[in-house]
């Protein structure tokens, strides 16, 4: 069932991406033409014209990072608690399937909208010049090897990967929590973030302090102690791992206990 | 309609202590009704009476605030969606997606999803299965909706207000779409303001008054009773 359900929510939600994927790639290539206008010309005009474009593009960049979340929490949005929510939920699939789905529905295109990325940095800075830079990659794992950082590389890689799941999965859940309020839903989910954000900073900063103990500033840990850093880093994955499950759990909670279309 | 004793008598839909409440506002009052298979029952109130949130708690879009109900022995979960067929009173399609796509969903989700009788009943309202919902009028898409939910062999089918946005005409089609495409072993529950046009199709009636059910009868039963058709009776208690 699970199968079925991301199929229709990859259907659902491929249109703005390709969309955004084209322009991005379009944008890519007029950057990289825009960017030879530097090099021949000296007219002021045209150069500011060039630079203009070039941070431009830099911000659409970002912008497709942005358009991503955007778009997932749109369609989380529409097809839960919205008039779509109507049919969602009188499909007889299980709520957790219908959650899961759309958890992997956005992990999925957050990796497809950086694929698309690193397309648009291969035609925006040319494959030579891309290419010299990936190759750059295999010395610095080397490096890492060499100076014993394949811990810290691994642990960095997993909390990166906790975040991707979880930068959708904190809004899913405070969207699910806000629909539970008779009145106000959008301004009860915004609520509930503050206060997830404020909670989960406060437990960070309270776990930077304790991993500091017996040293004279944070600073000290990264620099002298290895182990410290790796606790702490430890720390961190498992405290994204718990806040992935109580995120999906609050969501699917939220929707069992407290659907209120 | 000709239905046998046995399937008249076996319970489809129980309802027990089935309650809801908003806050200090009570939608429901302990509610206790059990609905055999194999009949059409009108739910009927007036604006506020608490159909539609009986209607919400049988598909579980609103979750209750004490008691029970079972759909075919199931509570409220999966295996009681399989067998309900629910036409909401709003428009609740993707407006992107096409018929076809439409159908496509239908049939890969609910098992009890006859295609063919779609796509028959879509030719004879001359509704193009290749247009997109968007494209269409608000009657149209309604009657596209009212198709998808008769097309599926459901054992209870509920349905919200499935005339009020149609025009006289396809109404009587609507109706006959309704008797032709159900069950006999199925149950149909509608609920509409518009009593006088479903009532020739009704066995029961449920009136639901501030979330109470005032009464649970026969149609035959009120006619020979009161010496009143429904539309008239209903006008009668529900007087302002």
């Amino acid at each position: 069932m699970l199968k079925k359900v991301l199929k229709y929510d990859m259907k659902n939600i491929y249109r703005p991406f390709m969309i955004t994927y084209g322009c991005l790639l379009v944008l890519s290539l007029a950057a990289t033409m825009i960017k030879q206008i530097e090099h021949y010309s000296n007219a002021i005009l045209l150069n500011l014209f060039a630079n203009l474009f070039l941070v431009a593009y830099i911000l659409a960049n970002v912008g497709l990072f942005l358009g991503c979340i955007i778009f997932i929490v749109v369609d989380f949005y529409k097809s839960f608690l919205t008039d779509k929510g109507f049919l969602t939920f009188t499909l007889p699939v299980k709520t957790s399937t219908l959650v899961l789905s759309k958890v992997i529905n956005a992990v999925i295109w957050e990796f497809i909208s950086f694929l698309i990325f690193v397309i648009a940095q291969i035609i925006f800075l040319g494959p030579s010049e891309f290419f010299r830079i990936i190759r750059v990659i295999p010395e610095m794992l080397k490096a890492i090897e060499y100076f014993g950082l394949l811990g810290f590389a691994i642990e960095i890689g997993g909390i990166t990967l906790l975040a991707i799941i979880n930068a959708p999965l904190v809004l899913f859940a405070c969207m699910a929590i806000g629909q539970c309020f008779s009145k106000q839903k959008i301004l009860a989910s915004i609520a509930t973030y503050i206060v997830m954000s404020f909670i989960i900073q406060f437990v960070s900063m309270a776990a930077i302090f304790i991993f500091s103990l017996g040293a004279s500033s944070y600073e000290y840990i990264v620099l002298n102690s290895v182990t410290g850093l790796h606790a702490y880093l430890i720390f961190i994955f498992l405290f994204q791992l718990l806040l992935c499950i109580i995120y999906y759990f609050a969501t699917i909670l939220s929707f069992k206990k407290k659907l209120n279309l | 309609m000709n239905k046998t004793n046995a399937t008249s008598l076996t319970p489809l839909l129980v309802c027990q202590n089935l309650s809801k409440q908003y806050g200090s506002f009570t939608a429901l009052f302990p509610m206790n009704l059990i609905i055999p298979k194999g009949r059409i029952v009108g739910l009927l109130g007036p604006n506020g009476s608490g159909k539609t949130t009986f209607i919400k708690l049988l598909n579980g879009l609103i979750t209750k605030s004490s008691g029970d109900i079972q759909v075919d022995g199931n509570p409220i979960g999966v295996e009681s969606k399989k067998v309900i067929s629910y036409l909401p009173d709003r428009t609740y399609l993707n407006m992107s997606n096409t018929v076809n796509e439409i159908l496509d969903l239908f049939e890969d989700f609910y098992e009890d999803f006859d295609r063919s009788r779609a796509l028959s009943m879509l030719e004879s309202l001359q509704i193009d299965p290749k247009s997109r919902l968007k494209t269409m009028s608000k009657g149209t898409k309604e009657k596209v909706q009212l198709i998808l939910v008769m097309s599926r062999n459901a054992k209870l089918y509920i349905l919200d207000e499935p005339i009020a946005g149609v025009d006289p005409a396809a109404r009587d089609y609507i109706l006959r779409t309704i008797i032709q495409n159900y069950n006999p072993n199925a149950t149909v529950i509608i609920a509409t303001h518009l009593i006088s046009d479903i009532e020739q199709i009704l066995d029961d009636v449920i009136f639901l008054q501030n979330g109470q059910v005032t009464l649970y009868t026969s149609v035959e039963e009120i006619r020979a009773t009161h010496g009143k058709s429904v539309d008239e009776y209903f006008r009668e208690v529900f007087r302002c």
